[in-house]
Formats: C-alpha cells, structure tokens, sequence
C-alpha cells in the first residue's frame, strides 16, 4: 500500500513540478517585465480575484456545471436507448444514423443562438447544447460495443441456443461499457464547452456570461479566473467518471485506456 | 468399455459438401465425409492446416450450413436433437467471457438453459470444477488465470450440463507442451468419468493416438476421408502408455498416412 501510495506520487510528481515552476515563472516574468494586468495578469492576482469574486464565479459555475450534467445525462442516455434500438433494428439504424451524422457536422456554436431563441435564456438551451455536443461519440461507441462480440463468444452462445436477451444481458452490455466509458471521458469535457457556448449567445447565469461580460470590459483577470474555475470544474467532473469507470468495469483487461 | 461402432450408430454424417463462396469463386473445402461414430466413441481427426477439420465441426454444431448432405444424431436431424440438449464445444481459445468470474462462466450455461433450482446450479457447477481441478479459483476472473487454467474453464463450462456430445476443436493448440500432455492426460481421466461421445480434432498425433477408439485422417483441398485408423490400445489409457510398442506402432501408421500424399502433393 505504501508502495502504491508512492508510486502514486512519483508518476504524479513530474506534473506537479512543471506546473508549479510555469506558475513561478510566470509570475516573475509578469513582475519583471511590468507586464500590465489588463494584458496578463499574474498567478498571484487572478487568485486573489478568485477569493474576492468568491460568492459570484462559483455560483456561476455551479449553475454552467449543473447544466453540461444535465446535458452530458441526456445526451448520453439518447446515445445509449438509440444504441440498443439500432441493436434490434437495422431499419432504424439506417433511417437515423445519417441524421446523428448531420447533427454531428453543424457546429455548435452555430445551433447555440438558434437554441435560444426556441428555448429561452434560462438552462434548457445550455443543457440542449451539451447534450448535441455528447451524443454523437457515445452512439458511435455504443453501438459498435453492442455489436461487436467476439466471434468465438457469439459461437458459444450461439451453440448454448441463448435468446437475444440473454447475449444482451450476459455479453453484449458487458462488452460495450468499456467503450462507453471510452466515449463519456471525452464527452464530460464537451458538454461543460457546449454549456458554456450556449451561455455567450444569451444566458443570464453561468460562467460563460461572467466570461462574455469579462470580455467586453477586458477584464483579462477576470477572464483568468473564469477560466481557471471553469476548468477545475471540468476536470472535477473528468474525474467523477473515471471514478465511475473504476467501479462500472470490475474485471481485468477491461479499461480502455484514454 | 469397448466403444467403437455399435449396432445403430449415435451420429452419422452422411456425404457431407461444403463448398464457401469467395468473390472469385467457389472454395470446396469438404468433399463427401460419410462416417458413423458410436455412441461413447472418441473420434479424432487429424490432417493438414486447412484440410476444413473446424469447418466440418462446425457444421456438426450447427454453427455451418453443410452445402449438401446430412448430419443425424440418434436417427434425429441435428437441430432437432441439439434443441433438447446442446452439446458441447471447445474452442481453441478458451473464449471465456472476460466479465465473468469462473464459477460464473461455468455457471452460465445452466442459467441460459434454466435447468434447476440456483443452488442445484451452484452445486453442479463446483462439482465440474472440481473435476477439470480448478478449485480454488472459482472467484478469479478469465484474465487473471493462465491458458492452461483457462482452458481447464472451458472444459469445465461445456461439460456441467453434461452433453452427450463434445466437440473440441485443437482445444490444447496454444498451449505449452507441458500444460498440453498434462491436459491431455487430464482429458483421458475426465473422459473416462464422464459418459459422453467426443469428436476431437487435434494436430497432435500422439495425442490423437492416446485419446481415440478411432481416428480419421483427412486429405487436404478438398477435404476428405483418406483412412480411418482404429486405436486398439486397452483402457483405461495413461501417460505410461506412450512409451509402449503398440502405441509407437500406431503413431508410425498415422505419420505414414499423413505425410504419404506429400511427396506428390
Ligand atoms: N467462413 C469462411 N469463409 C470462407 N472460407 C472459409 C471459411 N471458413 C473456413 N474457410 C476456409 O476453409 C478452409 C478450411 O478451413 P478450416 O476448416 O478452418 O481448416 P482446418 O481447421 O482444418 O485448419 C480454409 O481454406 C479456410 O480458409
Ligand atoms: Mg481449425
């Protein structure tokens, strides 16, 4: 145990290090070369900012935070349902993938205002952006999990006359949860930017106004800190569902690994 | 036990055809294997890489179509018997499913075909890993045993509903040699314990020699029966036996057969 813990920390501590000496640096090129504050501000500054505007950013981000979720949920319970329909319907799979095609191609934040103005400033267009914005890796992923067995696998059930249900229910989900936590480690991130871009086309709450507003009035140390805040946000989220892969895939060999 | 060819045979493949279609053109991989094997018997085959060996066990196990002919288990057509009770089938690789423990994937067939209460499951199932000797293990996952363990598993798995035919398909290939003899060993005991009829295909001779009451040998492209050989070594058989002269006599023929059309071919 104590080896791991300090093995732990050795693959960790070069990380660590990097960071903390670009901080450092950082912060001495600022002072030493007078860098302005609305150019760059340094470290030392955007984290006083952060304790100053405290109560504003992370209520903020706790309201961008809970939409990308809500979204990330939606999106990826649509990805996952469509998934188990196209597993019993070729039909549906060839009528609808070509859709989840286009919608992938549109860029975000192009249906971002348009989600808008259908849905309102309130969260409903920001959940609707991050759910888009997760959809499309999770369908692909699943799908093919559902799908693809082993050969060999699929033979031996096969011989064993095993229903549908029991490939689904003994094989077929097992084999595609690695590949759906392979999809959500990457869609948690997307869905916190769809959120996020769904609040600069008109929101009143969230960290992407505080962003937007920061803008206008280039407050670069508010835009760091924003920046700052919403990126721990994200990968405190990273970091939920890696913890919900630990748990999800319990046997061996079964991480695909990001 | 003498279990060669009885009165009614218990399986009978009677001119089997196969022939796959590629894009350019037809592969004939069987040609007209008409063969009848006793109930209880242990059949092996052996012969060339390709000589269509798995295609014709597939076919047996209903995972093929023969192009023509017809494969009749007790007077039945094969689908009809299999739908009673499956038979079993080992791979060459284990093909175990990784997200199951042991005791799950040996489990799992009852479960699939409901047969008894959970316990009576239970129960059955320690019992045949017990007997492929694997107890101890039941809570470790395919990726955390070896092949040889692995294997052992998927004998195991196909013999806990007791099917009354076992097909194995080079199941100890990618083996070691050493986790190979002593599987085959291991084989000839589970064998004996259990009352089923087993078609083999091996690209071992001596362990053809040592399991078999029979063995047929292919000819390769396409494939068919050039001889079969009766193994009339008495049981029960042990690994002492590989060193006697009738044993090395009947390796001899077999080697003289397979590697008879070489020359010219
Ligand atoms: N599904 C298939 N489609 C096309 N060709 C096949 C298929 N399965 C087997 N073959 C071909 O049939 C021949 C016999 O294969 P196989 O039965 O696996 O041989 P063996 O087990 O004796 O080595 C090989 O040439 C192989 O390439
Ligand atoms: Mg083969």
């Amino acid at each position: 145990m104590g080896d791991v813990a300090r093995g732990w920390v050795s693959s960790r501590l070069p990380a660590f290090v990097l960071f903390a000496s670009v901080l450092v640096l950082w912060e001495g090129i600022v002072r030493l070369a007078e860098i302005p504050a609305y150019l760059l501000p340094a470290p030392g500054r955007i984290v006083l900012r952060i304790f100053t505007d405290w109560s504003s950013l992370s209520g903020n981000v706790w309201v961008t935070v809970q939409a990308a979720t809500a979204g990330f949920l939606l999106g990826t319970s649509l990805a996952v349902f469509l998934a188990f329909v196209f597993l019993y319907s070729k039909t549906v799979e060839n009528a609808v993938f070509p859709w989840a095609i286009i919608i992938k191609t549109i860029p975000i934040i192009a249906i971002a205002p348009l989600l808008t103005i259908w849905l309102g400033f309130g969260i409903a267009p920001k959940i609707a952006v991050a759910a888009i914005a997760c959809f499309f890796p999770t369908l692909v992923n699943v799908t093919r999990g559902l799908r693809a067995l082993d050969r060999e696998i699929v033979d031996y059930l096969q011989i064993l006359g095993s229903t549908p249900r029991q490939m689904l229910v003994h094989a077929r989900v097992y084999n595609a949860l690695p590949l759906l936590f392979a999809a959500m480690k990457i869609t948690v991130g997307m869905a916190m930017i769809g959120a996020i871009v769904a609040e600069f086309t008109g929101a009143n709450l969230g960290i992407g106004t505080i962003i937007v507003n920061a803008g206008y009035r280039q407050d670069a140390t508010l835009l760091f800190a924003a920046i700052f805040l919403s990126s721990a946000a994200t990968l405190a989220l990273y970091y939920t569902v890696l913890a919900l892969e630990r748990v999800a895939l319990f046997w061996p060999e079964s991480r695909v690994d990001h | 036990m003498p279990a060669s060819v009885s009165a009614s045979p218990f399986l009978e493949l009677d001119g089997i055809f196969k022939a796959f279609q590629l894009p350019d053109g037809e592969l004939k991989v069987l040609e007209d294997i008409t063969l009848s094997v006793g109930e209880r018997e242990f059949l092996s085959f052996v012969g060339h890489s390709g000589c269509g060996k798995s295609t014709l066990l597939r076919i047996v196990a209903g995972l093929e179509t023969a192009s023509l002919g017809d494969v009749r288990i007790e007077g039945r057509t094969r689908a009809e018997w299999a739908s009673k009770r499956p038979m079993g089938f080992v791979f060459q690789s284990p093909a175990l499913l990784p997200w199951k423990t042991l005791m799950e994937n040996v489990r799992l067939p009852l479960d699939i075909l409901g047969d008894g209460a959970s316990s009576e499951r239970q129960k059955k199932a320690e019992e045949v890993i017990e007997l492929v000797r694997l107890s101890g293990f039941e809570r470790q996952f395919p990726g955390q045993l070896s092949g040889g363990m692995k294997q052992r598993t998927s004998i195991a798995r196909s013999l806990v509903y007791r099917p009354e035919l076992l097909l194995m398909d080079e199941p100890f290939g990618a083996l070691d040699d050493f986790t190979r003899r002593e599987l085959t060993d291991e084989l000839l005991r589970i064998w004996d314990e259990t009352a089923c009829t087993v078609l083999f295909v091996t690209h071992s001779l001596p362990e053809a020699v040592l399991l078999s009451d029979r063995v047929v040998v292919l000819d390769t492209k396409p494939g068919r029966i050039r001889e079969i050989v009766p193994i009339d070594l008495p049981r029960p058989r042990g690994r002492d036996m590989r060193q006697t002269d009738a044993f090395l006599a009947h390796l001899r023929r077999l080697e003289a057969l397979i590697f008879a059309g070489e020359d010219h071919g």
